[in-house]
């Protein structure tokens, strides 16, 4: 980001950070450029705001803390159930539990998510430089079919055998099957609890970090309402 | 970048606003589906019906489909699969990879990327289906305490076929194998055949050993030791069962269960959960796109691969490019749900000013972080 920044930006070093947020990278000591670039890019006004546009009125809004929300549910019961390994859930009355709070958890996930993400389709959600945000949005959605794939596919009763059966086909014919064996609830254990899951929390983590450093977008029509924290940088044409 | 066509990464709303709370929002969000999630489980539960289907017997929750459950639920057709394993006619066994060195890889322009990946992995998971399905567990389990077993597999094996992992299954039988496989398999389809889940009674013919083998089968079947060969091995204990699942769905009544519980393939396959539960709906596209009649789903050799490239083009690369996609970024302007959403900041009296406006006056200095 540095690169592009104004030369003669500012250089008062901020008060607690002691930065101006136009610090060169360099790989002998990128500590201060991290720490300017996430001081410019993500300050705590915005990370932890507490006053919202007055648009931000529809339920729909809800959709994506709602979707959050189902993700760490999923998670902590997932983390009970993975705990217990991996068919103890079978025989046991709080693995049972846990596991069906995690199914229900996996199953709101993705309703407000596609809630979520058809909401802010007709919203036009990527204008005003969020199409970083949208991608991510995107990608965790992916990443969440990906991850409820593998968890299907661990569950070492029929329904897990008969899925992974029918999608090895996919998986062979595009040649992944070589090193990604659906039929092996060993490896989709691994890929389910480890793998998936952490690149998706990963994802996840940085899409709702790109939200809090734009914002909620405009309504169409009101973007000129928004307007640079620096004044020396205009508004891109809004698409 | 020129200056002043860059964007700042930070803007703020001068419009009107109102006061909320962050964490406080989140933690009623978590509470919220935490206690819908707990509800959900308590009155519903989740899936786990095992191998329950119409007029089958009863099935303990979370059962998984085994070489006992087929030979105590329909041991002709584990008998003539494992006739048809030695043949090495099966569809495990002309796979192709991983499973087998030749075969019907799936092809899209004439790449075919299993092809691709054998060529850089190797062949991954090497099956030979008369060996790992039938002669090595029979060996294994049967052979050294039954010496009329152990003939019958020295007999077999001596006359001749390729029982090396991966062949191709038109090398896996000799010709004088196929010879008795192909009797013994005329003989098993016959109505007067008798199958039971430890024995077989066919008219008489030339069979050479197979009767002996594959009696052996269902009898290591039927005690269950033929599950513990599969989901065990010679060093480790595994969770790698791909050998036995590959095996079981060579027969019939692995096909004939989900077709009765309503997750079957022309069914919608995966994206389905048993009864009423809801499954994995979001594979609703991936499921959906093996339905069109324009990709010939019963005929189309490369179906899976042609469903794998729309899903990977459609179902990814779509929508997460379609901001920059012309025609699509329209799409909310043809439709403006947006003004449905927005009609109260629409409302010019809903907050005492006529929308859109612009930002008046020089812009506000910019924030401390």
């Amino acid at each position: 980001m540095s690169g592009g920044e104004d030369p003669a930006a500012p250089q008062e070093p901020g008060p607690v950070v002691n930065v101006t947020g136009t610090v060169r990278f360099s790989l002998a000591g990128p500590s201060p450029w991290l720490r300017a670039y996430l001081v410019r890019n993500f300050p705590l006004r915005k990370l932890l705001s507490d006053r919202e546009p007055s648009y931000v009125s529809s339920f729909l809004y809800t959709m994506g803390v709602l979707a959050l929300a189902g993700l760490i549910v999923a998670v902590l019961s997932g983390a009970l159930i993975a705990l217990g390994g991996v068919s103890f859930w079978h025989t046991n009355r709080f693995g049972a539990l846990m596991n069906s709070i995690h199914f229900w958890g996996v199953q709101l996930f993705f309703l407000f998510t596609a809630v979520h993400f058809i909401f802010n389709f007709f919203i036009m959600a990527w204008r005003g430089g969020r199409g970083w945000t949208w991608i991510t949005g995107v990608l965790a959605f992916i990443l969440g079919i990906l991850t409820s794939f593998t968890g299907f596919l661990m569950m070492t009763n029929w329904d897990s055998q008969w899925i992974a059966q029918q999608a090895k086909d996919a998986f062979n014919a595009l040649g992944i099957g070589a090193i990604w064996n659906v039929m092996d609830a060993g490896q989709q254990f691994t890929m389910h609890v480890v793998v998936t899951t952490s690149l998706l929390l990963l994802v996840v983590t940085v899409h709702l970090g790109l939200v809090r450093r734009r914002g909620v977008c405009p309504p169409p029509g009101a973007e000129a309402l928004e307007t640079p924290d620096d004044p020396r940088y205009v508004q891109k044409s809004v698409r | 970048m020129a200056k002043g066509s860059k964007r700042h990464p930070l803007a703020t709303w001068r419009g009107p606003e109102r006061r909320y709370d962050l964490v406080a929002e989140g933690t009623i969000a978590v509470i919220v589906v935490a206690v819908l999630c707990i509800a959900a489980a308590i009155l519903w539960g989740s899936p786990d019906a095992g191998l329950t289907y119409p007029k089958a017997p009863r099935s303990p929750a979370g059962q998984a489909f085994s070489a006992k459950y087929w030979d105590a639920n329909n041991p002709s057709d584990l008998a003539l699969t494992a006739v048809n394993e030695l043949l090495g006619t099966t569809t495990t066994a002309t796979y192709g990879p991983p499973f087998t060195q030749t075969g019907h890889s799936q092809e899209f322009l004439g790449i075919a990327p299993a092809k691709i990946a054998k060529s850089i992995f190797g062949l991954t998971l090497p099956v030979n289906t008369a060996n790992d399905f039938v002669l090595a567990p029979v060996s294994q389990i049967v052979a050294p305490y039954n010496p009329s077993v152990a003939a019958a597999i020295g007999l077999y094996k001596a006359a001749g076929g390729d029982l090396t992992p991966g062949v191709p299954g038109s090398q896996i039988a000799s010709a004088q194998q196929q010879t008795w496989l192909g009797n013994y398999a005329k003989a098993l389809a016959l109505s007067s055949a008798k199958v039971t889940a430890t024995s077989i009674t066919v008219r008489a013919g030339n069979y050479g050993p197979a009767p002996v083998i594959i009696e052996a089968e269902l009898l290591t079947a039927d005690n269950g030791s033929l599950d513990g060969y599969f989901q065990g091995s010679q060093q480790q204990l595994r969770t790698n069962t791909y050998e036995a699942t590959m095996f079981f769905s060579d027969g019939t009544l692995w096909h004939n269960i989900p077709q009765a519980q309503g997750v079957s393939g022309s069914q919608w396959g995966v994206m389905n959960e048993v009864w009423n539960y809801p499954g994995q709906v979001w594979l609703w596209l991936y499921a959906g796109l093996y339905q069109p009649p324009i990709l010939n789903p019963s005929t189309n050799a490369n179906l899976d691969l042609d469903v794998g490239l729309l899903m990977v083009l459609v179902g990814f690369l779509l929508p997460m490019f379609a901001p920059w996609i012309p025609g699509i970024t329209r799409i909310p302007r043809w439709i403006p749900l947006y003004r449905i959403i927005y009609r109260r900041y629409y409302t010019p009296s809903a907050h005492g000013r006529t929308p859109p406006a612009a930002a008046s006056g020089p812009p506000a200095p910019p924030p401390t972080p």
